[in-house]
């Protein structure tokens, strides 16, 4: 059990983590800007 | 992907910034990411699922259309407040941009507007047909509307950019949205925080020294 307590807390740590924290925003930038704009065409180079 | 290309594009020269001037890259404190993922849902069944987007009726699309870019404007105006001067450029121009596509698609009954020239440049081997004035464009975000029937026509896709093989038609909106993104993830510091400025850092750690 205790174990699996300190996995978990090393997972939360995980996520708390400067580079994690920098994937996440750069993720939801992209979903952002795929959200907030509306350019049309160009076959792999539209959205 | 031309805005998709603007985040990763900031993301690397702001890495290189960093590493040109021996520092530590970060980015600013983004608060309530959840809402970005929320918000994106609809659309993401509405334009961009395959199994979906066919099936989704026109009017449900402008629906998760314009209320995923109310809550983006929401994400937006939570973040943009919290954030150190510095940092409150690039959500100004996120928000501006937005704000510029929200209203264009809002007036012109909840779709981007394109112009049939426009159409016809990033479809020239479309079959007759396949596209027509006063509809939608496809399963995507846009409808196509004569220049004279379009409000706000400035606002809408009305620039092509030509890339190999397809064009792109982009609005005002998504140039300062692609500013935006890449000034946030170029530009922006987290390291200089107002709450936080670096003398009180100082001397609290001589404080404690």
């Amino acid at each position: 059990m205790n174990y699996k307590l300190h996995q978990l807390k090393l997972g939360i740590a995980a996520l708390n983590s400067r580079s994690v924290r920098i994937a996440l925003v750069i993720i939801s930038f992209i979903l952002f800007v795929l959200g907030a704009g509306a350019p049309e065409g160009g076959g792999i180079w539209g959205g | 992907m031309i805005l998709t290309i603007a985040v990763i594009a900031g993301f690397i020269i702001g890495l290189l910034r960093a590493w040109l001037s021996k520092r530590r890259y970060d980015i600013p404190q983004i608060r309530h990411i959840w809402l970005v993922l929320v918000a994106f849902l609809p659309q993401w069944f509405a334009f961009y699922l395959p199994a979906t987007r066919r099936s989704i009726p026109d009017q449900w699309a402008t629906a998760a259309l314009i209320g995923s870019q109310l809550l983006l404007l929401v994400f937006i105006w939570l973040n943009s407040y919290q954030q150190q001067y510095r940092n409150r450029l690039g959500f100004w121009l996120l928000g501006i941009g937005l704000v510029l596509n929200l209203t264009v698609i809002i007036l012109n009954g909840g779709l981007m507007p394109i112009s049939p020239e426009n159409t016809s440049r990033l479809l020239p081997d479309a079959t007759p047909g396949s596209w027509q004035i006063g509809a939608r464009l496809g399963t995507g975000k846009d409808i196509v509307l004569a220049i004279d029937q379009t409000r706000l026509w400035w606002l809408s896709d009305r620039f092509l950019l030509p890339l190999p093989g397809h064009d792109v038609a982009f609005s005002l909106g998504d140039v300062f949205i692609a500013a935006g993104a890449f000034y946030v993830l170029c530009v922006s510091d987290s390291t200089q925080s107002d709450l936080f400025p670096k003398d009180v850092i100082k001397t609290s750690t001589t404080q404690r020294g």
